[in-house]
């Protein structure tokens, strides 16, 4: 039978540790250009607002903008305000976090179709202010911002967005 | 029309900083325990030899790279060799300049086709003798940081 | 498309490493097991070797900036022309593509293909050098994690289709039993669907049990040309029809509920092939299955099922190895392991043993002549696709 004189030696946790080992601290810190339509779409977080932008070829509403259609292939800058409203595409209810640990009370993240964009058109982001039990695909929810005065242009500006009553 | 004729609107330009998260633990590997282990307990480094075409590897691998033969035999060596490169060294790695220049050399191990980088003590010249200054054998960890340094000899 | 083929060519030999959560070797070391074993299983020697493919993923992993210039020496590229294909998970198939082309261009007779990860030496946790995957200025500062796709994903499928999460329980249990018999297996076992579901919650509707594990591992395939497999070869697997898209990484500007990716990529690779009735000219199916729902969708997304249909033949043992179409009879990256670029190798090399019926107690019942590997990667982006025939 094939695969025959499989090789490798596995480490259990306590066989990594007593292994020799060398350990490195990578030091990578990054600043990123936000780009044209990223910025703009951040100034539109910061006054507490969603932008969109349209692209004038094939006619779609998308979100994040961006600064050139990637279906059409041209540039694009005629930026659309969004409501903030949009409905739930789908959900997770997560309990792990981004370094394999546990957490007791669940993180919400969502892909949230925005009034306004294209069908199918949306953004990542969390719920909050809702039981994990009521969350549901096609849930319409509306977008809550931070107070004006901690509002910094980033995507944290708005905390969450929470099912509209 | 270009992309940037399309910019009609101004932006507050900005920048968004992040770190990446992780670090790394790497094993040394089958042939990199019996270095360490060479290195640990008799304080001689180790020399890979292929079955094929002779050639002594150092730091050993399990593999001759010419041949692509699986190499088995491993040979524990002095750590003595001959300064085939050097330089010196005035800043470290984030810019920050050192009170006095550092010398790093390439010292070519005896026995081996291959060799080891090193901080030299002293003065030195292109093919000279050095032997490698350890770490006391208690607090060695197997790997080339218990190279302190390699000294000239003779 | 109507692309001739040009000159036919072949896969001669395949070997693979153990696949493990840690491997004491290093990712050269493991390079070289999978390489010398495969170049050993094609009767070629070392110098036969003309060009050299290698397939890694992220370098974050392995903790190696230009990891393959760092893993070449380990797989056989020593004063070699060698080249480097990265689409994340996407790259194990994509790795016999580059592998075929190096061949089919008729620059070179001989190729040796090698796949390899290292995941063990990122910390605290493997899954932690995912994060760059999502965009950093208007992802990363949500506290996204790689599930969190997945499951994404995974909901919109079951919500589009009305699926049952026992519907798709089924998978990890078909996956994880016939790893059982695979010697590279990391965990392989016979699991029930109950048990499935009451694994740990971990970003539901992803449980613990519908996820592969992080993995180390290589595998390699040596490819040559027609004059060269019929010389040396008993029965050469040729390489039939080969196919890859990339869709964009605006992700959540797309219904995830479908593969569109890899409908196109296996498009490609059908019409290459001359396959007009995929259902009935293909096989055996190797579909990448990194989480259980996975395999569903890209069985939809390869022709081999009707869209949201995939369950329903699952449950009726379509799949399974004694099945009509037998699809991950390997044990898939749920059983055997899910060493990013490595995994899909293992898909490969597992078609190469079946149709040349070497699979041992792995092999599928019914005759095969014709066979299908997927791997998919990237930001739910791509995919790449194999048709391989005896």
């Amino acid at each position: 039978m094939k695969p025959d004189n499989v090789r490798g030696k596995n480490l259990d946790k306590k066989g990594f540790e007593e292994a020799t080992r060398v350990k490195y601290d990578l030091k990578a810190e990054y600043a990123y250009d936000m780009g044209y339509a990223v910025s703009r779409y951040l100034m539109g977080l910061k006054a507490g607002k969603i932008v969109g932008i349209k692209c004038h070829k094939c006619g779609r509403i998308l979100v994040p903008p961006r600064a050139f259609c990637e279906q059409c292939y041209v540039p694009i800058d005629d930026f659309v305000e969004l409501s903030g409203r949009g409905r739930v595409n789908t959900f997770s209810i997560s309990y792990v976090k981004w370094d394999a640990s546990r957490v007791e009370k669940p993180e919400i993240p969502a892909v949230i179709e925005l009034e306004g964009a294209s069908p199918g058109v949306g953004i990542l982001h969390v719920l909050g202010e809702v039981d994990p039990k009521d969350v549901h695909v096609g849930m319409e929810v509306e977008a809550v911002f931070k107070e004006e005065q901690d509002r910094k242009g980033e995507i944290t500006d708005i905390l969450y967005f929470r099912p509209v009553k | 029309m270009g992309i940037i004729s399309k910019v009609t609107k101004n932006i507050e330009g900005k920048a968004h900083y992040y770190k990446f998260p992780v670090w790394y633990e790497y094993t040394v590997g089958v042939a990199g325990e019996i270095f360490a282990k060479n290195l640990k307990e008799q304080g001689l480094l180790t020399g890979a030899k292929c079955p094929c075409c002779g050639k002594v590897y150092l730091p050993p691998r399990v593999y001759c790279e010419e041949c692509f033969e699986e190499i088995k035999e491993f040979l524990a060596l002095e750590p003595v060799g001959v300064v085939e490169t050097y330089c010196e060294v005035y800043e470290d790695i984030d810019g920050n300049r050192f009170d006095k220049p550092k010398v790093v050399a390439f010292v070519r191990i005896d026995g081996s086709c291959g060799g080891l980088f090193g901080f030299i003590e002293g003065s030195v010249q292109m093919g000279d003798k050095v032997k490698a200054q350890l770490v006391e054998k208690r607090k060695r960890t197997g790997t080339v940081s218990d190279v302190v340094c390699f000294k000239k000899v003779g | 498309m109507g692309l001739k083929l040009r000159r036919k060519v072949a896969v001669i030999g395949a070997g693979l490493t153990k696949f493990m959560r840690r491997a004491l070797e290093t990712g050269r070391e493991l390079s070289f097991y999978a390489a010398r074993q495969a170049l050993d299983s094609a009767g070629l020697r070392f110098k036969d070797i003309e060009s050299v493919v290698i397939s890694t993923a992220p370098d974050a992993f392995d903790g190696v900036h230009m990891k393959t210039e760092w893993l070449a020496d380990g797989c056989g590229s020593f004063h070699r022309p060698y080249l480097r294909g990265y689409v994340g998970g996407g790259s194990g198939v994509f790795a016999l593509i580059q592998g075929w082309y190096m061949v089919a261009s008729g620059m070179f007779d001989t190729c040796l293909v090698v796949a390899e990860e290292k995941m063990s030496s990122c910390q605290p946790h493997p899954q932690g050098a995912f994060n760059t995957i999502f965009d950093h200025t208007l992802e990363r500062d949500l506290g996204v994690n790689l599930l969190w796709i997945f499951a994404l994903e995974m909901n919109r499928y079951m919500q589009v289709h009305k699926l049952g999460l026992e519907e798709i329980a089924l998978v990890s249990v078909k996956n994880k039993k016939n790893a059982l018999d695979h010697p590279s297996a990391q965990i392989p076992k016979a699991v029930t669907v109950e048990e499935v579901l009451a694994s740990e919650v971990m970003a539901w509707p992803v449980h613990r049990l519908m996820v592969s594990p992080t993995t180390d591992g290589a595998g390699a395939v040596v490819m040559a040309s027609e004059d060269v497999a019929r010389r040396v070869c008993d029965k050469p697997v040729w390489v039939e029809g080969v196919g890859w898209c990339l869709d964009s990484a605006f992700w959540t500007n797309r219904d995830l509920y479908y593969p569109d990716y890899v409908e196109k990529a296996a498009k490609m690779a059908y019409e290459m092939a001359g396959i007009t009735d995929p259902r009935r000219e293909i096989h055996i199916a190797e579909p990448y299955d990194p989480f259980a729902y996975k395999e569903l969708h890209h069985l939809e997304g390869l022709g081999l099922a009707d869209r949201g249909q995939a369950p329903k033949l699952l449950a009726k043992g379509f799949f399974d190895r004694d099945g009509d179409l037998p699809s991950c009879p390997s044990g898939g990256l749920l059983g055997v392991g899910n060493p990013i670029a490595a995994a899909g190798m293992m898909k490969c090399c597992e078609l190469f043993w079946q149709l040349r019926g070497e699979a041992g107690k792995r092999q599928v019942s019914r005759p095969v002549k014709r066979g299908v590997a997927q791997a998919w990667g990237d930001l739910m982006q791509v995919g790449t696709v194999i048709v391989l025939g005896v």
